[in-house]
């Protein structure tokens, strides 16, 4: 068996900042990022959507996910990051993107049994920016949209 | 698209949320200084009064129909064409005409809770407007919830 066939699979983050704090997504749940300019508050929206923008004709719902995972709120600057689902159904505003990394399972640390995570919150890895928390994707648009 | 496709609409804040009425909704548009105040304790969000030759018609804040309130000032009123009711709001913006090419598809999951409060469509005009139809569902809840007094001019006609 080679080397290469060896290496165990690597998953690709993108990596954002929130604050102090870092937070990341799978990539390949990522489907677009782009800097927030206009954003449309919206009457009787649920808690910590900010608003909507206009995402090519279609309307995406920007949900500030710093207050939602109990962060001091956004600023309402920043980037959004399109998370990929069909049609697109919301983007998450975070402060500025921060890296993208390709990681193994060596660097996952395990979380903390006695401490309550925020919602969506299913790993944290290791990284030069600290522990990283590690949100899933399905779960998010599950809690929020739910 | 049409002229006869197209529909007029009065856009309007309530504090920095921008809305939209169809146009044939709103008899009147009236300065907020017309409200008189009166016995407005059992009705939540209930400004006043707008006296009328038809009979004092009460003044909600158009905030008040979400459960929240609207920033003052309040500088207009818009007088409901068919409803006994005057919504106050932030301003007043503009009356355009737009058909179906100026509707926007918001995600499903934030449509279903937006038609809840009687918003079912967006539309962009410059910028986006959520449309409300009277009487919407927040409407009609406020309008249905129990309120006991009377008109302040009426009071000595109904009490006792």
């Amino acid at each position: 068996v080679s080397a290469a066939t060896e290496r165990e699979p690597e998953q690709r983050l993108l990596l954002f900042a929130l604050g102090e704090e870092h937070y990341a997504i799978a990539l390949e749940r990522t489907q677009q990022v782009f800097p927030l300019s206009t954003i449309t508050p919206v009457p009787g929206a649920p808690a910590h959507i900010l608003g909507v923008v206009n995402l090519q004709g279609r309307l995406l719902a920007i949900l500030d996910v710093a207050g939602f995972l109990g962060l001091p709120p956004a600023t309402e600057a920043g980037f959004v990051v399109v998370l990929r689902h069909q049609p697109p159904e919301l983007g998450l505003l975070v402060q500025r993107i921060a890296d993208i990394v390709a990681i193994g399972s060596a660097a996952y640390v395990p979380l903390s049994a006695t401490q309550e995570h925020p919602p969506a919150l299913i790993a944290q890895v290791r990284l030069e920016q600290g522990l990283v928390g590690v949100l899933d994707v399905d779960l998010l648009i599950q809690e929020v949209t739910a | 698209v049409s002229a006869a496709a197209t529909t007029p609409w009065l856009t309007f804040w309530l504090g920095r949320y921008p809305l939209a009425s169809p146009t044939a909704a709103v008899q009147r548009v009236i300065p907020s200084s017309a409200i008189v105040p009166g016995d407005t304790a059992d009705a939540p969000g209930q400004l006043g009064w707008l006296p009328s030759a038809e009979g004092d018609i009460p003044v909600v804040d158009g905030g008040a129909l979400w459960s929240t309130a609207t920033p003052e000032p309040r500088q207009q009123l818009l007088l409901l064409r068919g409803i006994p009711l005057a919504v106050a709001v932030t301003r007043v913006g503009e009356v355009m005409l737009a058909g179906t090419e100026a509707q926007r598809a918001l995600p499903t999951w934030l449509a279903h809770r937006l038609a809840r409060q009687g918003i079912t469509q967006v539309l962009e005009l410059g910028t986006l407007w959520f449309v409300i139809h009277w009487p919407g569902a927040p409407l009609s809840r406020w309008m249905a919830a129990p309120r006991l007094h009377p008109c302040p001019h009426d009071q000595g006609d109904k009490h006792g």
